[in-house]
């Protein structure tokens, strides 16, 4: 198996800038039509807090989560800019343009916190294990926070996740650049490295594929993720003090966490 | 950015700052929204505010003493405090201007009701 690449602190901001930031600064909207449904077991995490419960949700893209209870407060907070637009332009969302490592919220202010599918664009395990920590900072005596990441495991036993299911028969093809020393993952394929590139199809609303820009470098659509291992994610989760593991469990190709601040 | 919002955010993600709130208020524009009064939620909710802080957010967008300086005796069951709470924490919204670090006076800019809280490379 793969071991995960070690990158410095200057190659990891780098990576970040590139291939997380820019690219869903420049995909915002066509990201957003594809996130639309709220995912089951996050809608009943998230139901599982009584009225009046504040929420925060860290990293939360283009807000599909800020709807799903009335009788919540919700705040979500983003790198992304665009995507935090589109928060609001779905109904005056609470939200705050912020970096997951530190959300600028007092300690101890969060009934709920979730985090879906976030911490795996960070670069380096210090990073991710920095905004689990400031996570579980965020959470007040007894909160609960839901971390989900995707997997390097796509497929458990026989049972294929729907991103491997949807590969359609086309034949992909890999891109490599010299700059880049990240491998560039296949498309709905099961993960051979820990640490990848995985390239963005850019689809508008009217055509099939919408054509680069030619001064646009086709680089700019591969967002990195550090694919998590199983056991990974909870291993990191028990290095934080003050917290207690709730459950740990596979979701549609994610790895999960619930924990709670003690 | 409603007071609710201001009322949990802070410029401790600033390197060398130690408490970063509360953020003072500069604002541009506000906006008052009417949102649907539930006691409650405005009862739960005022068990996390940090009551100093949302006089001083109202003051500063130009509303003095038109809350009582501390929260009152059995506030559940007082409709006309919760009523108060309710307008300046749910209804009132800063769209644009500016949160001010109170250790620092570092600007955070509100666009279009959106607080920046991203430090710069240098403050991290």
């Amino acid at each position: 198996m793969e071991n995960s690449a070690v990158f410095s602190e200057e190659a990891a901001d780098e990576i970040e800038k590139n291939h997380v930031f820019h690219v869903y600064e420049q995909i915002s909207d066509h990201f957003s039509e594809t996130r639309h449904s709220p995912w089951p077991n996050v809608k009943e995490f998230i139901d599982s807090f009584p009225a009046g419960s504040l929420l925060v949700d860290v990293g939360c893209g283009n807000g599909k989560y800020l709807n799903c209870s009335k009788s919540l407060f919700s705040i979500g907070s983003d790198r992304s800019s665009k995507l935090l637009q589109v928060c609001r332009s779905r109904g005056g969302h609470q939200v705050v343009n912020a970096d997951c490592r530190v959300s600028p919220f007092r300690d101890g202010i969060a009934d709920a916190v979730i985090s879906i599918a976030v911490i795996h664009h960070l670069a380096t395990e210090e990073r991710r294990l920095l905004a689990l920590q400031d996570i579980s900072r965020l959470l007040s005596k007894g909160g609960r926070a839901l971390v989900y990441v995707w997997a390097k495991e796509q497929k458990i036993g026989t049972k294929k996740s729907t991103y491997l299911l949807q590969k359609k028969n086309e034949v992909s093809r890999t891109e490599t650049y010299p700059s880049t020393i990240l491998p560039v993952h296949e498309n709905r394929t099961e993960f051979k490295h820990a640490d990848v590139l995985v390239p963005w199809k850019l689809k508008s609303k009217t055509s099939g594929c919408k054509e680069l820009d030619p001064g646009i470098n086709p680089s700019a659509f591969l967002r990195f993720y550090h694919v998590f291992k199983e056991g990974e994610l909870e291993g990191l989760c028990s290095s934080i003090p003050n917290i207690s593991i709730c459950r740990s469990y596979y979701d549609e190709g994610n790895w999960c966490v619930e924990f709670k601040r003690e | 950015m409603k007071l609710l919002t201001h009322n949990i955010l802070t410029s401790k993600c600033l390197k060398g700052v130690t408490v970063g709130y509360p953020l003072g208020i500069v604002a541009k524009e506000v906006k008052v929204n009417e949102v649907d009064f539930n006691p409650e939620f405005i009862s739960r909710m005022i068990q996390k505010v940090d009551w100093p802080a949302l006089c001083k957010a109202a003051e500063n967008l130009g509303h003095t003493d038109e809350l009582p300086p501390t929260v009152v005796d059995d506030y559940e069951n007082n409709e006309e405090f919760l009523k108060k709470a309710h307008h300046f924490l749910m209804e009132i919204e800063v769209m644009n201007g500016d949160l001010i670090c109170p250790e620092t006076g570092r600007k955070f800019p509100v666009t279009d009701g959106i607080p920046n809280m991203l430090a710069n490379e240098d403050e991290v």
